[in-house]
């Protein structure tokens, strides 16, 4: 890819320009503010915004859009650390670390990691994006239905990971995932399945809703079960007092720098998984974090690390830039937000396609920009918001908790005003109380639920191509069989985790 | 029946023609609920927002917007039909449910409880191959997949795929049906050489042809228009060749009870909001054109709609 010097140069013009910062700024505090609260996710928040962009310049739209983006997905980890509640289902990988650290009173320290860790992921990803977005594109085309359900099984393989040294709890968690991920209609006949003669049910069950049920909810009901989290008006008061007066530590140079391992995976999770349509930042922090515990199980994820809450986050936001890539190299949106930045770049008369490259260099070269200087504009605002959601995460546990609530219950009707969501939220915090009670760990659930039914379509789709012969579906090419063989492996070093783990655990007995 | 009976009878009739007529012309006279039954962001939902931006202009009255998305589409139907049929709940939608009612064996309603208002765009399916295929046009396509029943993949969204199957039908091919949930999935899976075809719109189309892909057909009864047809190489036109074929329309919908008069001054003010400058320059914005169909010839397209729909839909869901 040759670059075109004047088109680059018009960019640079049309991106610095007073107007197109000061919108790329008020996008990303209203994305960081839209991400942080549950159920609003960075695709509404665009859809939201989206018309106020169509009398505006190129790159000042684009300035909003990709800022609302760039903002709402790290505002996700925002609630997440300080209120266990994920903003969106993709910040879930990040409540487990990410709140522990807050209830240990380092919620500063976490909440910068997040977004360190965020920023900094983001940046390379869009480096990447920017340097190889054709040759990526093409990469990603080699990725048909057979190859893409051998990535997903592989992602599977790392669920032994996320169990914890109870193999056999994880197992169930992840059982209990693929079910409640085949309720609704199955991705080519239509049947319904396991809908219980439920006609609302026909869609399945939506991972908003799902995600705040099983972090969120559950965590509500288990403290209502707690006595103490009533307390006096006095007590009440005195807390307010200790709250206004505390001041928590930021994050360190050289705990940032300690976790450079964690954040180097989930850049490398993290862009691959965006580059492939359909999976998603949700799987991206998930795998991204699964990875990063395989790779070093002593440093206690799970349990505050601040490793865990950066591979979780570098691995969300790595995807946000190769998410783009299919849209820059060929014109096809590979996520809901991605097709609503093309939807604006269709407004500006830019329609995305094979030939933007050559038709419209100069907005591909500003939309580079953007994405570049949105992550430094992302640095400055979301440290202001951490400085208050840090506070405001250390509110006493009797305040916490009935907001808490409330936000998962708007927030999970905001999705889509939807109330059936919110049955189904309440109901799965029902199941995260049981999880809680029996130490049963929620992520295999979360990424059961979430491959299960990608991987059975991916699978189905890949057996009617072939014709319905399972050879040709599994191995159709060099790299079904290259990525079969990772799978193997993966498998293989999961159980030697495994029994390393008990071994351990029985020496420390 | 007695002669007082039948006079009870004729004048109860008459009391209430006089009635619904007297409706009709106070209607409306309060604001309008329209539903979207999509998330917001969506097509239905901007077209409903464009709509209502302009309503009181035409009618006086607001229209007041509602996603109720969900179960396909189908839960914001069903809030429609909870309603009275007075003409104040109006639903905009697509295909989409008309699909997942056809399809679900345990449907709580049917596909034909609506009235047609109006038919407000469409869009039409074109089936798209690679150009360096040996089908390089509709008639060679034809003759190839007659002598190889099933070697040819095409992938599409469930809605493409009812054109598709149509124009198979008439030509008694049989083409191996892979269903997609979203026409970016089905083109990245075409590009990579997955799938040998893809039934996209003709706006996917008019950015593919002629680089990545060849147009081999367009398979709905809506015609391209002359500067579309030629930069997509002048495919042949189903209908033209004598196919079944269908429209797939965003129709407006309300109570399959309300009646006549309101439905024909609902479509009447439909059609003049689609007539202000504002509406055409936004719709043109959103790149979607604008096709009004009014409710007396909007109603029994939208029950061939449904029929080619019910034709179609085994040969794709294998039921």
């Amino acid at each position: 890819m040759s670059i075109d010097y004047d088109a680059l140069m018009l960019a640079f013009s049309m991106v610095f320009q007073v107007e197109t910062i000061l919108w790329m700024m008020a996008g990303i505090a209203v994305g960081v503010g839209v991400g942080a609260m549950p159920g609003l996710q960075s695709s509404t928040a665009v859809a939201l915004m989206l018309p106020l962009t169509f009398n505006m310049p190129a790159a000042t739209a684009l300035g909003l859009l990709i800022g609302l983006y760039k903002g709402s997905v790290y505002g996700g980890s925002i609630s997440a650390i300080s209120f266990a509640t994920p903003g969106a289902p993709e910040s879930a990988a990040t409540v487990a670390d990410g709140h522990a650290l807050m209830r240990q009173g380092k919620g500063k320290k976490a909440l910068h990691m997040a977004l360190y860790s965020s920023v900094t992921a983001d940046f390379l990803s869009d480096v990447l994006t920017i340097l190889m977005a054709p040759a990526l594109a093409l990469l990603a085309l080699k990725f048909g239905p057979s190859e893409r359900s051998w990535v997903l099984i592989l992602a599977i393989t790392l669920i032994g990971a996320l169990s914890g040294r109870k193999l056999s709890k994880g197992m169930f968690s992840a059982a209990l995932g693929l079910y409640i991920g085949t309720m609704g209609s199955d991705p080519i006949g239509m049947v319904p399945r396991n809908t219980f003669n439920l006609w609302w049910l026909r869609d399945g069950i939506p991972l908003p809703p799902l995600v705040i049920g099983i972090f969120a909810m559950s965590m509500v009901y288990q403290e209502l079960l707690r006595p103490e989290v009533v307390g006096s008006t006095k007590q009440k008061l005195a807390d307010v007092g200790a709250l206004l007066k505390s001041k928590s530590e930021g994050l360190k140079l050289h705990e940032f720098l300690r976790c450079w391992k964690e954040i180097g995976i989930g850049l490398g999770v993290g862009s691959f998984v965006g580059l492939l349509p359909g999976l998603g930042a949700t799987v991206g922090a998930f795998l991204s974090y699964a990875v990063a515990k395989q790779a070093s199980p002593h440093k206690g994820f799970g349990e505050g690390a601040l490793e865990g809450v950066a591979a979780a986050e570098a691995g969300n936001n790595a995807t946000v830039g190769p998410t783009l890539v299919p849209l820059i190299a060929f014109g096809i949106p590979g996520s809901a937000t991605a097709a609503l930045i093309g939807g604006a770049l269709v407004m500006q008369g830019a329609t995305p396609s094979p030939r933007m490259f050559t038709l419209f260099p100069e907005i591909i070269y500003s939309l580079f920009i953007i994405l570049l200087i949105g992550n430094i504009a992302n640095l400055f605002i979301g440290r202001f918001f951490a400085g208050i959601y840090a506070r405001l995460g250390e509110v006493p546990r009797r305040y916490l908790i009935p907001l808490i609530g409330l936000m998962a219950v708007m927030g999970t009707y905001s999705y889509q005003q939807n109330p059936y969501h919110v049955i189904i939220m309440l109901g799965m915090g029902l199941i995260g109380l049981a999880f809680r009670m029996f130490r049963i760990p929620e992520a295999p659930l979360v990424i059961a639920f979430m491959i299960a039914p990608l991987a059975e379509q991916n699978l189905r789709k890949a057996h009617l191509i072939s014709r319905e012969d399972w050879f040709t579906t599994l191995f159709n090419s060099p790299l079904s069989i290259g990525l079969a063989v990772a799978c193997a492996l993966s498998l293989y070093v999961s159980i030697r985790f495994q029994i390393a783990s008990r071994v351990r655990a029985e020496k420390d007995d | 029946m007695k002669p007082i009976m039948k006079l009870m009878a004729a004048a109860t009739l008459g009391l209430s023609a006089l009635t619904s007529t007297a409706i009709a012309e106070d209607y409306p006279d309060k604001t309008i609920t329209w539903i979207a039954p999509f998330s917001a962001g969506g097509g239905a939902d901007r077209w409903s927002r464009t709509l209502s931006s302009v309503a009181f202009d035409v009618m006086d009255q607001a229209m007041r917007v509602r996603n109720i998305p969900g179960a396909s589409a189908t839960v914001g139907w069903g809030e429609m039909l909870k309603q009275p049929a007075d003409g104040y709940t109006v639903m905009l939608s697509s295909p989409t449910p008309i699909i997942a009612l056809v399809t679900e064996p345990n449907a709580p309603f049917g596909p034909d409880e609506a009235k047609i208002v109006a038919f407000i765009s469409a869009f039409r399916g074109i089936i798209l191959v690679k150009p360096e295929t040996e089908w390089s046009d509709w008639d060679s396509f034809v003759a190839y997949a007659k002598a190889n029943p099933g070697k040819i993949s095409l992938g599409s969204t469930f809605s493409e795929m009812v054109g598709a199957q149509l124009a198979f039908d008439s030509e008694g091919i049989d083409v191996n049906l892979i269903p997609y949930d979203s026409t970016s999935d089905s083109v990245t899976d075409f590009l990579g050489g997955h799938v040998d075809a893809i039934g996209v719109t003709e706006s996917t189309a008019l950015n593919m042809v002629p680089e990545e892909a060849l147009a081999l057909i367009n398979v709905t009864t809506l015609p391209l228009s002359e500067e579309v047809a030629a930069k997509l190489g002048n495919p042949p036109h189903a209908a033209a060749l004598g196919y079944e074929t269908i429209n797939f329309p965003r129709w407006v919908g309300v109570h399959p009870d309300t009646s006549d008069e309101i439905v024909e001054k609902l479509s009447a003010h439909v059609g003049a909001m689609l007539e202000q400058e504002s509406v055409q320059t936004i719709t043109g914005k959103m790149g979607e054109e604008i096709i009004f169909v009014p409710w007396q010839e909007a109603q029994p397209q939208y029950e061939a709609l449904v029929a080619g729909i019910r034709k179609a839909a085994p040969a794709i869901t294998g039921k």
